[in-house]
């Protein structure tokens, strides 16, 4: 009996409890209203460039070129997501500003930096099962928008906390091998890139840096998705299953 | 018979406690205590029937945690009573966590400034040996991390023995890897120095002036408590009239005049990561103090002060 007690650690002060970004801290109504607006802005962006990606497949399109259709507004709903440091910082969302920022660094890194700046990551077919693999997790933002506005639909939830199984993993293969393409256009053009000597004396190889990403990547994804599943076996498990129905 | 600090006359003798694993609920076994009457004999006791050192030890009684140095009657424990227990984990020293992370970056800095050839270009190593900056720096950066050693041993009194081994893979890493990387800019044969003197003896002389503080600081704060209590008091005097924590400020005013001095910013983002941590190191001091102060009971009020910045924040 007393063996089992080995097991037990000191409970963290940085264990993030990892709410949804939508769980607001204070029940301001007015804030509760652009909270929703706010999410259900970013859920119409997602589905603008879901919609933008399928119909250049449609129109015939190649997948060289589907950067073209989809990248600027990629950019923007992406930077978009931004604001939800803002909303952590300024303290209308309970997650902790830690949580968010790796929630927003991985997107970030590849669609405001890898694929905006380098061609061979927008030609690649990686760009298009990452955008779309992204716009599909994005329901996420409907599903806050619905509890900010006091609703919960059994469909929302259940999206929410069923789509990650496919489309975290496929995803962050995606983002691996967009940021494996653009290796070569770094080394050759030194982007980002600070060589010494300099009077900051600090030099930077963004090359090395987006190698060490590829490293670093799968335990990410490992984290996020055991994260993900102990969630959705906490909601949906059948209590809220038949207080849902 | 005697006055207990509860103020009963006559404290009824304790035979027995029972052990419960907080986190399950379940019974672990009995404490069978015959002539204990100390929460540190009662851990003893246990260290010897569990198995667990002492350290690791966390016992509650009535949502109160069991502290050393106390006896079972001033929590007015009972014969037979349960007392919920939780292990902490394997525990290690503060001096030892200290030790090891501060002579991290004293030594790897040194082992830098040998410029060892699998780290640097040794056709630039020949032609720009260290320069006097450069020597400055680390004459600075080794008299930081000895001083930080020194206290360790002989200034500080820490208030808890031991914290979770863990954590001393945790710091390690941070301190030694801010030790590599400010080494290796600063002992790169392609360092650029400042180009001013003022810039160089500014930040030298605010260094060595934080420096000095900082030390002050800690003097103050050891006074406060007797060597082997884990009494807080009131800090005052010199800064900590206008703020709770001069000496993480001082800390943060050292590096910044150190990134001045030797123009750097691997030194700016050290002083940053330092800083943002001990900000909030500060503010949590900072509202222990508060609480702990309050001025009722014939306790002091806690006056009123800036958290981290003196006159400022």
């Amino acid at each position: 009996g007393i063996n089992a007690e080995y097991g037990a650690r000191v409970q963290s002060t940085h264990t993030s409890t990892m709410k949804s970004p939508s769980t607001p801290s204070a029940p301001n109504p007015l804030v509760n209203y652009y909270l929703a607006a706010f999410n259900l802005l970013s859920g119409v962006g997602w589905m603008v460039v879901l919609y933008l990606l399928i119909s250049h497949y449609v129109n015939g399109g190649n997948y060289s070129t589907a950067y073209e259709n989809v990248g600027g507004v990629l950019f923007v709903v992406q930077s978009i997501a931004l604001m939800e440091v803002v909303h952590s910082l300024v303290g209308i969302v309970k997650t902790p500003v830690m949580t968010v920022l790796m929630q927003v660094y991985s997107r970030l890194l590849c669609a405001c930096v890898v694929t905006y700046r380098i061609p061979e990551a927008q030609q690649s077919f990686a760009f298009t099962t990452m955008a779309g693999l992204w716009a599909v997790s994005e329901i996420r933002y409907f599903y806050y928008a619905a509890n900010l506005l006091g609703l919960s639909p059994y469909i929302l939830l259940w999206l929410r906390y069923s789509l990650f199984l496919v489309c975290y993993p496929l995803g962050a293969g995606s983002e691996w091998l967009v940021m494996f393409t653009s290796l070569p256009y770094i080394s050759r053009t030194n982007l980002l890139s600070v060589d010494l000597p300099n009077s900051y004396n600090f030099a930077f190889s963004f090359y090395y840096f987006i190698i060490s990403q590829l490293f670093v990547w799968p335990f990410g994804l490992y984290i996020v998705y055991t994260h993900m599943l102990r969630q959705r076996a906490r909601n949906l498990s059948s209590p809220e299953k038949e207080k849902a129905n | 018979v005697s006055t207990q600090s509860t103020g009963v006359a006559f404290y009824p003798f304790v035979r027995m406690v029972k052990v419960v694993s907080k986190r399950s609920n379940r019974e672990l076994g009995e404490i069978d205590l015959k002539t204990a009457t100390t929460v540190n004999e009662l851990k003893k006791q246990w260290q010897s029937k569990s198995k667990l050192a002492v350290a690791r030890h966390r016992f509650e009684y009535n949502g109160v945690v069991l502290e050393d140095g106390k006896s079972l009657a001033d929590y007015n424990i009972k014969d037979g009573d349960s007392l919920l227990f939780r292990d902490l984990g394997p525990q290690v020293g503060w001096t030892t966590v200290y030790v090891v992370e501060y002579a991290g970056p004293l030594i790897l800095y040194a082992l830098l400034s040998l410029r060892p050839s699998f780290i640097y270009n040794s056709s630039d190593v020949s032609k720009h040996p260290l320069g006097y900056v450069q020597l400055i720096s680390l004459a600075c950066w080794s008299f930081h991390f000895i001083k930080r050693i020194l206290e360790t041993l002989f200034v500080h009194k820490f208030s808890k023995g031991t914290m979770p081994l863990s954590f001393l893979f945790r710091n390690s890493a941070y301190y030694w890897s801010m030790g590599v990387l400010v080494g290796y800019f600063h002992n790169h044969p392609l360092y650029t120095p400042p180009n001013n003197v003022i810039q160089l003896y500014l930040g030298l002389a605010l260094f060595l002036l934080s420096e000095v503080g900082n030390f002050v600081c800690h003097l103050i704060l050891s006074n406060l408590r007797p060597a082997g209590t884990r009494v807080r008091g009131i800090p005052r005097g010199f800064l900590f009239e206008y703020c709770s924590c001069p000496n993480y400020f001082l800390e943060v005013t050292a590096w910044l005049s150190f990134s001045l001095m030797t123009s750097s910013l691997p030194g700016l983002i050290f002083a940053a990561i330092g800083g943002m941590t001990m900000f909030n190191w500060a503010v949590v001091r900072h509202v222990k103090y508060i609480k702990e102060f309050d001025g009722k009971e014939g306790r002091e009020k806690y006056p009123r002060r800036k958290i981290f910045v003196p006159f400022l924040l």
